[in-house]
């Protein structure tokens, strides 16, 4: 990708990029840190590893009601409708699982009775929200893994542009949106990484406008006897898809529709390359 | 471990919609919906200019208005609006059209105030009657001519004010005040309201209070209901009260449907005449006019009505279909149908051709005249808006958004009003004449808004 | 008064009816409500405009909002 200026920083552990159409490497400077500070603002604000965040006081709440800001709200509504609108598979409080299953490449496969202890405290149907008021029952937690990343990709974008009407391609560890065109009308260029973590660039999508995400399990899985865990669980049984995709990439106007979208693919197992064209996306699924 | 059975796409499109909710809450704009409406934590200023003109050399008004509206970011609005209006031109007295000449006296300014009333009033003259030494002022009209007071001009300035609050994200209140004064009249209201929203917000219950307080002050005072039209300073100015109760819903029908139902009712007590308006006494035989009398109205007025309002977004157009159905104990019945349909040209330009019908019943004592030697009824009125007629307007308003913050408008409407020229039965040569000759009038206003 | 109960009457018919499933929309199917033309006062000058010129030519006034009009015109 000639003629554009690239401003890197590294957020939410992952590497940032942004990338800018134009000539002015200042303009792309500070168009790059209007990125980088509402990254970091969402990180700080979200990250579950951090005392001082939102979702620490949230998860630290234990079953007390607490009221939470309009941004949290948003988000909470947003993950709300995101559990309906995939009969339960995306759900926020399914982090927990994280204690049990580490996606190291390793063979360590929980038990199910390890699996049973945690069911009980999934389930977003188990929480009360009203905006604003949450109360999330005690052990219960909530993550915005799922959606944080691709949240903060939209919402920069949204920084940049009341400020500049540049062409700009954001690209937070692999979620990503753009602008619009390029100049002269040219469409932006993305790789989709191999899903064998090669690094070794396996296609190339040309992107005009809304949003990019990639689900899978390319570095993160576990392999226990020849069977292959992919890192997406499905939160009602609290064990990993079955027959899920290596990788699933979509298109769609905005990084957030993206995000949710693959991830819901991935959690179709099997059915993933269905459902994507059941939504008529634009969606590249690699086996 | 499947999706719901849905429709192809379904939840792409729905997604979309929940992004767009999301980032209408934080950013306050949506992503992939430029053309949501979104105004927390915004200001908007809406300024315009209307320009109002009856033919016939009527009423002629402008107005300038201007509001602004502050939303927080928890949801919270306070809102005013500054009105100037400027009224200039001649309006119908009330007194029946006659084949000769007519001449009607009022009360005249101290001397030195001649200057400006006589130039405010061109076809006014002074007269000092005969005898008594009494300055009074005079103007004519001419035969066969509805007769017009020239001396119509008034200015308005009025004050609106708002405050609503969000109790919690379904329960809102909001507070009132508005305040309006003219040279004669000066108004001052309060109100109060509450809505609830129920159902995942599909059904909005809404109930309202507003006390208003008026006060009628003509130059030359109040004059005595019923008795001649004549040169003498009046009796001191008189008030009235209205208490109004407004109860609502509104419904999300469907995705494309929103359905409104008001019903209001309203208690006005004390003093509802126009000093202005006169109704002729005349000769129940050639009906010529023997004297006129000042008008009289009740002091009670109860007012009802019901409204249904429809929004319906057919394709990309949205339509407005409205009704009213208005009854009050004076005897007036009234339909009201409105509809608008907005045309989006381009993603810029949107076109709205609207019309509105409007129909009602004269008022129980509405009487074009009174006949001399018959009984002198409690109340009467001549004043054209209580006869039974009818009204169209039809106009257009056009939409250009320079900038998803900014837009300009213009409206241009005609409004015509109809009703029975010749009164059936009118005694001698008034069943010739033409009582009703009812409003024509174009207005125009300009507007624009900007949101920061 | 028989206009207040048939209106009480449709009143509770609709609350009734948006408390069943056929009447209403998800959060999700917002889409075409929440845009600025589905709004009830797009235009509010021009209402103020509307409410204050008909208020003043013609018997009946009240419906959309109170009636009443702080005005001496009428």
């Amino acid at each position: 990708m000639a003629d554009t200026q690239v401003y890197t920083f590294s957020a939410m552990a992952s590497p940032c990029e942004v990338r800018v159409d134009c000539d002015d490497p200042m303009l792309a400077i500070q168009l790059g840190q209007i990125a980088e500070a509402e990254a970091k603002r969402i990180e700080a604000k979200f990250s579950r590893y951090r005392d001082d965040s939102v979702i620490t006081r949230i998860n630290s709440s234990a079953g007390q009601p607490l009221e939470v800001d309009s941004e949290t709200a948003a988000l909470l509504d947003y993950a709300d409708s995101c559990y309906q609108l995939s009969g339960g598979l995306f759900d926020v409080t399914s982090g927990v699982l994280r204690r049990i299953w580490k996606f190291d490449g390793s063979d360590n496969i929980p038990t199910q009775h390890q699996i049973d202890e945690l069911l009980p405290l999934i389930g977003w149907s188990r929480v009360s929200w009203k905006n604003p008021q949450l109360i999330l029952p005690a052990g219960m937690e909530i993550d915005f893994g799922g959606l944080g990343k691709e949240y903060a990709v939209d919402s920069a974008l949204l920084k940049i542009k009341q400020q500049s009407s540049v062409p700009v391609l954001i690209n937070f560890g692999g979620d990503l949106r753009v602008s619009g065109l390029r100049r002269n009308n040219q469409r932006w260029l993305v790789a989709i990484e191999a899903a064998d973590g090669t690094g070794i660039t396996s296609s190339r999508i040309e992107l005009a406008s809304g949003g990019l995400t990639t689900s899978g399990d390319a570095r993160r899985f576990l392999l226990n006897n020849g069977v292959r865990y992919s890192h997406i669980l499905d939160p009602r049984k609290g064990w990993p898809i079955k027959h899920a995709p290596h990788s699933v990439t979509v298109a769609a106007p905005t990084c957030m529709q993206a995000g949710i979208l693959s991830t819901l693919a991935m959690l179709q197992g099997k059915k993933a390359e269905q459902f994507l064209q059941r939504e008529s996306v634009r969606s590249w699924v690699i086996r | 471990m499947q999706l719901k059975k849905r429709k192809n796409g379904q939840v792409l499109k729905s997604l979309g919609l929940v992004t767009a909710n999301l980032f209408m809450a934080t950013h306050g704009m949506a992503q992939a919906i430029d053309d949501i409406a979104n105004e927390l934590g915004t200001t908007s200023l809406d300024t315009a200019l209307l320009f109002y003109q009856e033919s016939g050399d009527r009423v002629r008004a402008i107005e300038p208005v201007s509001s602004l509206k502050i939303t927080g970011e928890n949801g919270n609005v306070l809102y005013a609006r500054v009105t100037y209006d400027s009224l200039t031109g001649a309006t119908p007295n009330g007194a029946a059209p006659w084949t000769g000449t007519q001449t009607f006296t009022t009360p005249a300014p101290p001397p030195d105030e001649d200057m400006s009333v006589t130039s405010a009033s061109g076809r006014k003259t002074y007269v000092t009657i005969p005898g008594t030494g009494t300055r009074v002022a005079q103007y004519t009209a001419a035969a066969n001519e509805l007769p017009l007071d020239a001396g119509f001009k008034d200015t308005r300035y009025a004050l609106d004010l708002g405050y609503s609050s969000l109790w919690d994200t379904d329960t809102t209140t909001s507070f009132g005040l508005s305040g309006s004064k003219e040279k004669d009249f000066t108004s001052y209201s309060l109100n109060a309201a509450i809505s609830q929203a129920l159902f995942d917000k599909n059904t909005t219950l809404g109930l309202g209070l507003n006390l208003e307080f008026d006060t009628s002050d003509p130059q030359y005072g109040i004059p005595t209901p019923m008795t001649e039209m004549n040169g003498l300073l009046k009796g001191p100015s008189d008030s009235k009260t209205v208490t109004s109760i407004n109860a609502g819903i509104t419904q999300v029908m469907n995705r494309i449907w929103l359905f409104q139902l008001n019903y209001n009712i309203g208690w006005s007590n004390g003093y509802q005449t126009d000093p202005y308006k006169i109704v002729s006494l005349v000769n129940p035989v050639t009906g010529a006019p023997v004297k006129y009398l000042y008008e009289s109205r009740p002091d009670s007025r109860v007012r009802q009505s019901v409204y249904m309002g429809n929004k319906i977004a057919l394709g990309s157009t949205v339509a407005d279909i409205s009704l009213r159905y208005y009854h009050d104990d004076w005897g007036i019945n009234s339909i009201t149908a409105e509809v608008s349909d907005r045309i989006p040209i381009s993603d810029r330009l949107f076109i709205e051709p609207e019309a509105r019908y409007y129909t009602q019943d004269a008022a129980d004592f509405f009487n074009y005249y009174l006949l001399n030697g018959s009984t002198k009824p409690e109340f009467a009125s001549a004043d054209g808006r209580l006869a039974k007629f009818n009204a169209l307007t039809l106009g257009v308003k056009l939409g250009y958004s320079f900038t998803p913050d900014s837009e300009v408008y213009l409206v241009a409407e005609d409004y015509k009003q109809k009703g029975d020229a010749k009164v059936a039965g009118a005694p001698g040569a008034l069943a010739n004449e033409t009582f009703f000759s009812g409003v024509h009038a174009a207005s125009l206003m300009m507007g624009f808004k900007y949101r920061f | 008064m028989k206009m207040t109960k048939s209106l009480l009457a449709v009143i509770s018919l609709t609350v009734l009816l948006s408390g069943c499933s056929g009447v209403g929309v998800k959060p999700w199917e917002r889409d075409i409500m929440a845009t600025k033309a589905m709004q009830l006062n797009t235009q509010p000058n021009i209402t103020a405009f509307h409410d204050h010129n008909y208020f003043s030519k013609e018997g009946s006034s009240g419906g959309r909002t109170f009636d009443g009009g702080g005005c001496g015109c009428n």
